[in-house]
């Protein structure tokens, strides 16, 4: 069926306009001045250089990618084995158990930040990379179950059967069949989970300290302070990075699986 | 095997505790540490009741630019041979730091920002426009940083109708405003109501965008508790207002899960 | 594989009172089964009729309520599926999409621990058995329904079971390409010597490739016997109607001829054995009938014939050339010998 012009210029316009301030921003970021202009005034690598001399901007990058690293691949095989708990299990007891994960998704965020602080205190563990890793586990959690789960419901159970008569046994089954088929799955939970990771400052900077930060509460300190072109250098290599990491998404596994994650979303109870 | 079932699922267990326990904690010390007198100062202070009230019609409008720009959008991408093309436009600035997104707003609307500048440069204005710092800011700001939610989640239940019903309705003498009115939008109401619980829900307990863009004098339910912690180090009063925050979420969003609810029980008779 | 030989050696099963409930469904109910050795068998009935339940309690993937199953002597009783000497070829043909054709069909040859030169080889004579050997290398989505088909079986195969499991395998396929794919899976039957038991709901595919069918309806064996059998004698009304096309009739719709069908019987007429017109006259049993509709189905026309207006239309197949040029609303005699006619119980 054909669509309406004003849905097509609504639709194109969006299309300009989602990227538009990101774009800016790198434009931004090639200043050779100490403001920040649109387009920019010339061209210079000043702002990028800057970046890369100083200690506490490489810090934060670094703390920020170490915490990424860490929470992607923890929570990621806490979810495959999650998920393989769940595969099969009544349907009462899975749906409850999947609506506590997805849990973090149905608070908001300011309250989750100041029930983590609060929480954290107590264990003294405020400040510190294990309380941001900790909260960030938990963030994770949902992004990296549900492309793990949609995998798993993907493979038929004739597949695995399939198997069984061949003459493998159940741990066999899990090597050769299912943890293969289950490969999409795992590398968008890896992806996933490391981008809302890396991104997350809402929850974050209730966590940091002088000790420990993380690049985008790094940023967002730096904004709220001054707003000079050297903020755009760094935007400009996360969103760099990010959308490297959407590339990657696509050729691994497909754009489509975030659709697929958001129906298996709206299948679970909430 | 029912042991086997239990031991995979411990880790996940202990994260949903940990989270249960953050959320416990928070609203349980809210009520022994401040106790009900600090509610009650709260919901007397005119200054929180005008937070409260901004909070709740930002989200809300907020909530409603994204819905009525996602859907055209969301069609178009539904019906689009380059879908895969124009989804990295749409998720890509959706993975990006809220952070890096909202300095791209400041960007282009500061006093010195590219659309002031552009105004000035084609002799329209002579003075800046003020638009950063503004309610209006907060509300571009936010409808920008949670578009991507609403436009993936109708996305996903355009995708999954069947395109032979709007056939079917054209075959049976519908128009086009006809066919989509009484078979596309009806179908796609979970995605409509499943995306915009999502941004009411982030709305309200967004504090980077509000504060970035809407500066200390209009701000948010997540802004306040943001500045009672780290400027008045008020945790008692960030406390209470966070479990407030709770509250007004699950009010905000209760209506919608509902009606959510109701149409999947009309549409899959479940 | 090859060195296989030619009478079979193993692959006799019996089945003893075997049943099975979901809920309030009796699913499979006291089916007795005794099938020997290379034997080519076909479940046989509607969906629903349990035949395919039955195939996965002899698979290990459902467990019987009551009965016993015995492979070769030795009790499957609660044996795990991957421990009975039993293949299956699924309906979907569930071919692992991350392995290419040649692991595909070494995947149980390398659970076994046989040695890596031992599989090539058996790989390679497997797929050379199903002529695939030029696709060793391809990946399962690179195929051609029929192919994949091929795949299935040569990955069962290759393993040498002592049972060969066939769930409505080639249901999928154009009927071109399942004609032809039933007289190779035939054909390979009958070079291995493996007991197939093959699960289909078309009458045509079970009388033409089976041995033996065996006629399932709501959960209980209505019949087990050769093609023949099934078409000539029927065991049930059920039998009679499903398999083949019949006129069945009781004694009072029969009374008109003349004919009497045995105390509490069913007379059942295929539609071959009538005859119309100058070729009825010499039939012991007659009538005359109105014809309503001629259908032309390549040599034959097909011709339902009423005898007045309350009784069901009787279904008469004569050579297309017969006909001459009788037409729908013509009058003509309709006649039949009760000495050819099956019976079947009325109840």
């Amino acid at each position: 069926m054909g669509l309406s012009p004003a849905t097509r210029i609504i639709a194109v316009l969006l299309l300009i306009l989602l990227p538009a301030p990101l774009i800016i921003v790198i434009g931004a970021s090639f200043s050779p001045r100490a403001v920040l202009a649109f387009p920019p005034p010339g061209f210079s690598w000043r702002w990028y250089l800057e970046f890369l001399g100083s200690t506490a901007w490489i810090t934060a990058f670094a703390q920020s990618a170490v915490i990424a690293i860490v929470a992607a691949v923890v929570t990621t095989i806490i979810a495959v084995l999650a998920a393989l708990a769940l595969d099969r299990a009544p349907a009462r007891l899975r749906s409850a158990a999947e609506t506590a994960i997805l849990a973090p998704l149905l608070f908001p965020h300011a309250a989750i930040g100041i029930a983590f602080l609060g929480w954290l205190s107590m264990l003294h563990l405020n400040g510190g990379f294990i309380g941001v890793l900790m909260a960030h586990l938990i963030l994770c959690a949902p992004f990296a179950y549900r492309p793990i789960a949609v995998s798993l419901r993907q493979i038929d159970r004739s597949l695995t059967e399939a198997a069984t008569i061949l003459g493998a046994e159940p741990r066999q089954t899990l090597t050769r069949v299912v943890l293969p088929l289950l490969r999409p799955g795992i590398a968008a939970s890896l992806l996933f989970s490391f981008i809302i990771s890396f991104d997350e400052v809402t929850v974050t900077m209730f966590l940091t300290g002088p000790q420990f930060t993380t690049l985008p509460v790094s940023i967002y300190t730096h904004i709220h302070d001054s707003a000079d072109p050297v903020v755009a250098a760094i935007s400009s290599v996360l969103i760099l990075l990010t959308a490297g990491l959407v590339l990657l998404i696509d050729r691994l596994v497909g754009l489509r699986i975030f659709i697929d994650i958001e129906e298996e979303g709206r299948h679970a109870p909430a | 095997m029912k042991a086997g079932r239990v031991a995979l699922f411990a880790p996940m267990a202990m994260l949903i505790a940990a989270f249960a326990v953050a959320i416990g904690g928070l609203i349980w010390g809210s009520f022994t540490k401040g106790g009900v007198g600090l509610y009650a100062d709260l919901l007397s202070d005119q200054v929180v009741l005008r937070v409260l009230w901004r909070t709740v019609w930002i989200s809300a409008l907020t909530t409603l630019f994204c819905v009525v720009l996602a859907y055209p959008l969301a069609l178009f991408l539904a019906r689009s041979k380059h879908r895969n093309l124009w989804l990295i436009l749409v998720i890509s600035p959706w993975l990006v730091s809220i952070v890096v997104r909202t300095f791209g707003w400041m960007v282009l609307l500061g006093n010195r920002g590219v659309v002031n500048m552009t105004l000035r440069d084609l002799g329209l204005i002579d003075a800046p426009i003020r638009m950063l710092f503004t309610p209006t800011a907060v509300l571009i700001g936010l409808t920008h940083v949670f578009l991507p939610f609403v436009v993936i989640a109708i996305l996903s239940s355009l995708l999954q109708q069947d395109r032979r019903l709007e056939e079917a309705s054209r075959i049976l003498g519908g128009t086009r405003w006809q066919t989509f009115r009484r078979v596309t939008l009806p179908l796609s109401m979970p995605g409509v109501i499943g995306g915009a619980s999502l941004v009411l829900l982030m709305a309200t307990g967004a504090i980077v965008t509000p504060l970035l863009l809407g500066g200390l004098r209009d701000r948010m339910l997540g802004t306040q508790i943001y500045t009672e912690i780290f400027q008045v180090f008020n945790f008692e009063r960030a406390t209470a207002m966070a479990v407030m925050l709770l509250v007004v979420a699950l009010v905000l969003v209760a209506p919608l899960r509902l009606l959510e609810a109701r149409i999947r029980q009309t549409q899959e008779g479940v | 594989m090859a060195g296989m030989p030619s009478a079979a050696t193993k692959g006799r099963l019996r089945l003893d009172r075997i049943t099975k409930t979901f809920g309030a469904l009796r699913a499979v109910d006291g089916v007795d089964l005794d099938i020997e050795a290379g034997e080519f068998i076909a479940f046989l009935g509607p969906s629903g009729c349990g035949k395919t339940t039955l195939l996965r309690i002899i698979a290990g993937f459902e467990a019987a309520d009551s009965g016993r199953a015995a492979l070769d002597g030795r009790e499957l009783g609660r044996l795990p599926p991957n421990r009975r000497d039993v293949g299956l070829v699924f309906q979907n043909l569930a071919l692992f999409p991350h392995l290419s054709v040649a692991q595909n069909v070494a995947f149980g040859l390398e659970l076994r621990g046989h040695a890596k030169e031992a599989i090539a080889q058996e790989v390679a004579q497997a797929l050379a058995l199903v002529e695939l050997g030029a696709l060793s290398g391809r990946r399962i989505q690179q195929l051609s329904g029929g192919q994949r088909q091929r795949v299935a079986l040569a990955r069962a195969l290759v393993l040498e079971p002592a049972v060969l499991l066939l769930d409505e395998p080639l249901s999928a396929l154009d009927l071109k390409l399942r004609r032809q794919l039933q007289q190779e899976l035939k054909a390979l039957q009958r070079r291995t010597r493996t007991t197939f038991i093959f699960v289909t709901h078309d009458q045509e595919e079970a009388l033409s490739m089976a041995d033996r069918v065996a006629v399932f309806n709501h959960g209980k064996l209505e019949q087990f016997g050769s093609p023949r059998d099934l078409y000539q004698r029927p065991a049930s009304r059920f039998v009679a109607d499903f398999v083949g096309e019949a006129n069945i009739r009781d004694a009072a719709q029969l009374a008109a001829f003349g004919v009497r069908p045995p105390p509490r019987s069913l007379l059942v007429i295929r539609p071959e054995d009538c005859a119309i017109g100058a070729a009825a006259t010499s039939l012991p049993a007659r009538r005359e009938g109105v014809i309503e509709t001629i259908d032309y189905i390549g040599p034959h026309a097909r011709l339902r014939i009423g005898l007045d207006e309350a009784a069901e239309p009787w279904v008469v197949l004569i050579h297309g050339g017969a006909v001459g040029d009788l037409a729908p609303g013509a009058r003509t005699v309709l006649g039949f010998d009760p000495a050819r006619a099956a019976s079947v119980p009325a109840q």
